[in-house]
């Protein structure tokens, strides 16, 4: 997309040369009456933003590949920064400017065009969260809930499977009719063609639009990606349709913002990142939430990435994230080495809204299941004193292992609901007591598959989950099931 | 003379880079061994350069030269450009006469830099403070020619009927 310099050269009458180039930001002398936050297209029809004025001169921040020479001239347009959105990009890679990375799929040119950078809407517009939020990850779903329009940070080391957990939230909930909006920010050009592969694989792309700026690019492209994401979610969302929007990740967007900001010689702050940091990134998650809209209501699910350094959830960047999202999941590396997948740590794991838009039965679940594995994570500690177990601590160990095995989701990508409950129920009910453990998985993963696959099983493990509205009433409904006593009782 | 009158002399930014070079020519030249130097260096300035130094550092020495070489050259960096772009290498007596009519609109402190640019055909393209205006031959047939009235001319002619 190489606009047309002369067009506004002529439009807006207004002309600036370079003069000092501190890639990726560029000092413009001319330009009169440009404003903040303006776009201005160079000579060589690469486009740039306005970031600061001054007496003399005007920064801008380039997105341009090429480095600019001193002496290039610069045009104003008379507008901010605006990228185009719509149904034609649902299945596009696109670069932060809206413009596809393949040359062969390109974005059409007749798209409505909307500025990156707005203010969030206000309250007026909000509606309480209400409307649970499956990630098909049983896991979350149980004990961590999110809901739509909910915040929920993602944290964790490297490599502990955030983006594999992502890619699964974002396939459940594709499935179930939201858009997907996955904004890869500063990543390798590798793992975005995984991520593109695996949603394809995965027969989600048609439903998903991915913004990505890879390490390669310039800083100005990474610093825009996840605007431009949370533009084209705002889209659809007008559009009254739920959006399940990822930004993976916040902490290479903070490093990006940083550097941008030494290099435009503002003052540093804590650990040198700028002073408006966390503005910058409050103002970009206040626009997603729940929002009433003209056929009801319809919801931004962000889920933020934001890479911790062995395991340190306190962190500038992590805390100020931490603080401006309606919870977290802390990926924890030692889980991640033992072997747990997802390798989320339930404990240090976060839900401030998720709760409220559970049923009865999920929020005690959840309850349940988070009182009962703290008290066996004491009974560990007691455990590995030696001493001898009574049958009661035997039992109850028995019992975490086995769900333990049943929240392991390293063969399949997600769980439906109704399967997530119906298989707490067997293991609670101890219908699986004389199951060998590493038999478990594998029946996990063949309930799983036969209730995607075969009509009548899903029939009658949906029956047998709804209305339910308390443990009890589950685990008695699959005590008197003959398709429960027939097909899954040892 | 007096500074000023200096400055009028110097109409475009050709000139202005001309003094330049030779101020810092003489500013160099007030450090060499040889006390002839800048007299020598004087010689190869600019007449009206050579004049106002001779006349305003000639009982002060080289501190005074050095200060006045500083003024100047201080002064001819803060001077303002007028681009203009034209489509015919212009005479002394254009040049001239162009000068005179943007010292009057602008002030004395501007100077001009002139482009050749004949793919314009005709007219100018101005920039000035930032500004930009284009007033050329080229633009207004490609407004003609993009225009409804030339297009339906065009296409509704007879022989495009046939």
């Amino acid at each position: 997309m190489k606009v047309d310099f002369e067009q506004y050269l002529n439009q807006v009458g207004e002309i600036g040369f370079v003069e000092k180039v501190v890639s990726p930001l560029v000092y413009v002398g001319g330009l009169p009456g440009a404003k903040p936050k303006e776009m201005v297209v160079f000579e060589s029809g690469d486009l740039g933003q306005v970031m600061t004025l001054t007496d003399s001169m005007v920064e801008l921040l380039s997105f341009s590949k090429s480095a600019m020479i001193t002496g290039n001239k610069v045009a104003r347009t008379n507008s901010v920064l605006k990228v185009p959105v719509g149904e034609g990009l649902l299945g596009k890679v696109i670069d932060a400017l809206g413009r596809s990375i393949d040359s062969v799929s390109a974005v059409s040119s007749s798209l409505e065009m909307r500025p990156v950078d707005i203010s969030p809407s206000g309250i007026q517009s909000r509606a309480k969260i209400k409307r649970p939020c499956d990630t098909g990850v049983s896991m979350v779903d149980l004990m961590i809930p999110l809901g739509m329009g909910q915040r929920e940070l993602v944290i964790g080391d490297q490599k502990t499977g955030k983006s594999r957990f992502l890619l699964r939230c974002l396939l459940t909930q594709v499935k179930q009719g939201s858009v997907g909006v996955y904004a890869v920010i500063g990543k390798s050009k590798l793992t975005i063609k995984q991520i593109e592969e695996w949603l394809a694989h995965a027969g989600v792309m048609k439903n998903t639009v991915l913004v990505v700026s890879s390490a390669q690019d310039p800083a100005g492209m990474t610093y825009l990606a996840p605007y431009t994401a949370m533009t084209i979610a705002e889209y659809f969302r007008d559009k009254g349709r739920d959006v399940f929007l990822v930004m993976d990740d916040l902490s290479v967007h903070a490093k990006i913002c940083r550097e941008i900001a030494l290099l435009g010689r503002r003052f540093p702050g804590r650990n040198s990142y700028p002073g408006d940091i966390f503005y910058t990134h409050a103002r970009l998650l206040e626009r997603a939430g729940n929002f009433t809209v003209a056929n009801g209501e319809s919801s931004i699910t962000c889920l933020p990435v934001v890479e911790a350094v062995q395991g340190d959830m306190a962190g500038y960047i992590q805390t100020n994230i931490m603080s401006m999202t309606d919870g977290h999941l802390y990926f924890d590396h030692s889980l991640f080495a033992s072997g747990r997948r997802p390798a989320i740590e339930p404990f240090l794991s976060v839900t401030r809204v998720g709760r409220q838009a559970q049923t009865p039965l999920r929020r005690e679940i959840s309850h349940t299941l988070v009182t009962f594995l703290r008290n066996t994570e004491k009974l560990h500690s007691f455990a590995r004193l030696g001493a001898e177990l009574s049958d009661q601590v035997k039992q109850a160990l028995d019992k975490e292992n086995r769900l333990m095995k049943f929240f392991d989701q390293t063969a399949y990508e997600s769980v439906s609901g109704s399967v997530q409950i119906f298989l707490f129920g067997l293991i609670w009910g101890g219908f699986w007591n004389g199951k060998p453990f590493n038999e478990i998985p594998t029946s996990v993963q063949k309930i799983v598959f036969v209730y995607e696959t075969q009509e009548r099983v899903r029939k009658q493990i949906d029956a047998l989950v709804s209305g339910c509205d308390s443990i009890q009433a589950l685990l008695n409904r699959l005590k008197n099931s003959d398709f429960v006593s027939k097909n899954f009782s040892n | 003379m007096i500074k000023d009158d200096l400055i009028k002399k110097i109409k475009t930014k050709e000139e202005a880079n001309l003094f330049l070079a030779s101020i810092e020519a003489l500013e160099s030249s007030l450090y060499l061994s040889d006390p002839a130097a800048f007299e020598e260096t004087l010689k190869e300035s600019p007449r009206t350069l050579a004049d106002f130094i001779r006349n305003n550092s000639s009982e002060r020495g080289v501190a005074a030269a050095k200060e006045i070489l500083g003024d100047l050259k201080e002064e001819l960096e803060k001077m303002k450009v007028f681009k203009i772009d034209l489509a015919f290498e212009p005479s002394e007596r254009t040049i001239e006469k162009i000068s005179a009519w943007i010292r009057k609109e602008t002030g004395d402190r501007t100077l001009l830099d002139i482009g050749l640019d004949r793919g314009i055909l005709g007219g100018a393209k101005m920039i000035f403070n930032g500004r930009y205006t284009e007033k050329t031959l080229l633009q207004m047939l490609l407004s003609v020619l993009r225009s409804e009235d030339f297009r339906s001319i065009i296409f509704n002619s007879p022989r495009n009927e046939g």
